[in-house]
Formats: C-alpha cells, structure tokens, sequence
C-alpha cells in the first residue's frame, strides 16, 4: 500500500501535465510541478486559495457549473478552455474534471488535469487558414469554368447531339459537387472561427421545410418525403442556414436509406422554440458512430455507403449551425432500423406572438 | 437594346458573362479596370455589374461613387464576389444586388432581367 502511494505521488509529482485537486469550494487541496509551470504559482502560492485565479472571468460559471455536476455523480467531458498564467499570459488547455472520494466513497473534492493544447490550436489555426485562402482562391476560377460549361450545355442542347449533351450534364453536375465541396470547407473553417454571421428574419419553417421537400424529391423516386404537420410555426433565424440544414439532413435520410421508403420530417413547439425530428427507416448506425457523428471529418466507415461522395464535414456544419442558433441537435438511431435526427431552435429575438 | 457595363479585372468572369448576356439580349460592354468608371469615362448604361475585387480600386468604391452621382444613382448596380459577406457589404456601398461567386449564369441572367426585362 505505502509503496502504491509513493507510485501514485511520483507519477503527479513528474507529470507535465498540471494535476490539482480542489474542494467542494474550489479552493486549492494539492498543486503538482506540472500545474507550477503551467499556471506559474508555486504550490505554497497555490494551495488555500481559489482556483479562479488562473481562469478567465466569463469561464468561472461555468467552472461552478461542472463542479456542481460532479458533485451531483454526473461525468462532465473533457473540455477546451483558456487558463491565464501569473505573468498575464494566455494558454489553451483541454481539461478532465473527475471527483476525489474518501474511504467511505463521499466526493470531497474534485482532480483536475490540464493539458496544454496551444501547440495543437495554432496548428488547427494554421490549418484553418490555409483551408480557408484555399478555398477562397477556388471560387473564380470554379466559377469561370461553370460558366462555360453552362453556355456550352446551352449551346448543345439546341442541337440533337445527344451524346455532347449527356457528356456536358454530367461535367456540370460534377461541378456543382465540387462548387458544394469549396462552400462546405469554407463554412467549416467559418465556423471554426466563429465567423458564421446569422442572417436573422421571421419565416414559417414549415414552408421552408416544404420548399425543400420539393426539390429533394426530384433526387430520388424510391423515397417518399413526408412533412407531418400543417400549422404555421413562425421563428426568428438565418433561413438560408437553416435551409442547409435542412437540405443536409433530408439528403443524408435519402443517402443512407439506400432501399428507399418514407422520409418523416416533423415539425413540432417546445415552450420556448420549436422541434424538426428528420426520421428515417435506413440502415441506421450503432451507438459507437452515433457519438460522433456531429464530429469534424468524421465518417461512417460502412462498405453499404463507401461509395457516397463527402469528407465528413456535413453534419459538423448542421451542427455549428444550429448551435449558433441557440438551438441543439441530437440523433436516435438503430442499426438496420433507420435513425431519427432531431434539432431544436429557440424562437429567437423577433418573436411576436 | 439594354445597354450593361460589366466591370471585372478577370477576363475568365468577363468573358463568359459576356457572352451569357449578349446571348440574352443585350448590349455589353466589357470593362476591365474600375477607374475608368470613376473617371466618369463611359455612356450610361441600363444596369452595371461589378467585381468587388479589382486592380487598384475596390468595385464597392465605385459603386459608391455611382451612387453618389446624381445622374446615375437610379441605375441598378449589382456587385459579384467570393466573400462570403458580399450581400451585408453591398447594401452598405448602397447597391441594389448581390451575387456570391461561384453563381449560376442563370440567378446573373434572371436578376438582370428582374430589373432591365427583355
């Protein structure tokens, strides 16, 4: 037993990352190396004195908020946040919160491991950056390109060469895929940055949902898309985002229900918002890909939809884009029983009723 | 004929445009550098469509400057780009449209013809 605690204390003691423990008061129990150069206290300065210190003041809430959950038995995830250094200095961190018991099992305290993701950041900044002049740069030329080929299709079609035409439909088409692949890797690397501005105006998402069944129906014939609600439900968003997002979960019932089959979208209110479930009968996802689905370039590796087109930034943006709403999203789903999206959306600042 | 002044330092957009509005009707002429717009060297036209992006001056100055000129602030002016902000930055320099680059010639054809008809 000594020996395992000797272990136990030298593996904190050595380790890089900072690893504190606190009271149920936030106030500081214990303060390793890792936590010394990391927040630049050292243990004497740390230790009675309360966490906050090395946080930011809008995070010290949400602190408080976790802590309490922890308290109440419930896992908090690993989370991203800013800590300050004692010399002012800001780092990114990804930190795990997990409770510290006594012998009878009581949570008396709570560890905290941090880890410096600045590095990582700056990369995925850099990365970002890249994506995003990149994609940028794309747009003239894709555009210049889908003009000619618009005008050639154009040209074509007023003559009976058939085979010119399906040749040029299909270079065409091939081009509002790439024309979506620029917009999604612009989107993703906005949203990252927090860029997505929201448009917000007062429209009925059922006739936005309506207008979207319409042209997603001409995609397939073996698909019935159903809206399961007539009422007028007005809110206050982006109807252009949120017709992405509509678009995008529609199309993804469409992709992964290869046999095809009803498409349910149904409209409901909650109190303070309303409530869009897209449900399908498809070949579903165990529960393993459906925690991370809403994921950046995460995919389902499945041979039945190998062969769709996409890098897995769909659902990463629908998601991004209802958050900035205020709104969340969620999944149900059953393997070879088809999967239910759901999103909710507030009724937002403009909302009279 | 309607007569459009389309404004674009890249003649890959110029040109298809180009063909794509004459093949609609109208009479265009193709400008390659937004100064001669301020310099006021041009017949007025019907419409102008403008590139945000051109060497040496910024296409939402000219239209600015359009809009400011009393003889021609009641002429449409419709500004293309790739920012994805072009619509919010448009309304500001007091233009009548927006298109995001990349657009189908036919949302460029069909809002011409909203404000000019055949």
């Amino acid at each position: 037993m000594k020996q395992n605690q000797y272990l136990l204390a030298s593996i904190v003691e050595s380790s890089q990352d900072s690893i504190v423990t606190i009271d149920l008061n936030r106030i500081v129990t214990s303060w390793n190396k890792g936590a010394e150069s990391m927040y630049g206290y050292s243990a004497e300065e740390a230790i009675g004195n309360s966490l906050e210190r090395v946080m930011l003041p809008k995070d010290i809430q949400d602190m408080i908020n976790k802590v309490n959950d922890i308290i109440h038995e419930m896992t908090v995830p690993i989370y991203e946040t800013i800590r300050v250094h004692k010399n002012t200095r800001q780092a990114d961190l990804e930190i795990l919160l997990s409770p510290v018991r006594d012998e009878t099992g009581k949570i008396i305290g709570i560890s905290t491991v941090a880890r410096d993701i600045s590095v990582r950041k700056m990369q995925e900044q850099q990365k970002d950056d890249f994506i995003g002049v990149a994609s940028h740069e794309l747009k003239s030329p894709v555009t210049s390109i889908k003009a000619y080929t618009e005008i050639l299709l154009e040209r074509l079609e007023r003559s009976d060469d058939e085979t010119s035409i399906s040749l040029a439909r299909k270079l065409d088409k091939q081009l509002d895929r790439l024309v979506d692949l620029i917009r999604n890797l612009l989107d993703t690397t906005k949203l990252a940055a927090g860029e997505i501005l929201l448009h917000r105006e007062c429209f009925n998402i059922n006739s936005l949902i309506e207008e979207q069944i319409e042209v997603l129906q001409l995609v397939s014939d073996k698909h019935t898309l159903i809206l399961n609600t007539e009422d007028v439900l007005l809110i206050s968003a982006d109807r252009k985002l949120i017709g992405q997002v509509l678009t995008n979960l529609i199309s993804n019932a469409i992709k992964y229900s290869p046999k095809g089959g009803k498409i349910i979208i149904t409209t409901s209110e909650t109190g303070n918002g309303i409530k869009v479930d897209v449900q399908d009968s498809g070949i579903g996802m165990p529960d393993a890909v459906r925690e991370k689905i809403f994921d950046r370039y995460f995919r389902v590796s499945n041979p039945l939809t190998a062969t769709s087109p996409g890098i897995g930034l769909g659902l990463f943006i629908t998601a991004g884009i209802i958050r900035q709403h205020g709104g969340t999203i969620s999944v149900e789903s059953k393997e070879g029983a088809g999967s239910t999206f759901s999103f909710t959306l507030p009724y937002g600042e403009q909302h009279f009723s | 004929m309607k007569q459009i002044i389309i404004v674009d330092d890249d003649i890959n957009i110029l040109d298809p445009m180009t063909i794509i509005l004459e093949g609609a009707g109208y009479a265009v002429t193709a400008v390659s550098n937004g100064t001669s717009l301020l310099n006021r060297e041009f017949t007025a036209p019907d419409i102008f469509i403008i590139d945000k992006q051109l060497s040496g001056v910024d296409g939402l100055d000219v239209c600015r400057f359009l809009k400011t000129q009393d003889d021609l602030k009641h002429i449409p002016v419709v500004m293309i780009s790739a920012s994805p902000n072009i619509h919010a930055l448009a309304k500001d320099a007091m233009a009548n449209e927006a298109l995001e680059k990349p657009f189908k010639m036919k949302e460029l054809r069909d809002m011409v013809l909203k404000h000019l008809g055949k």
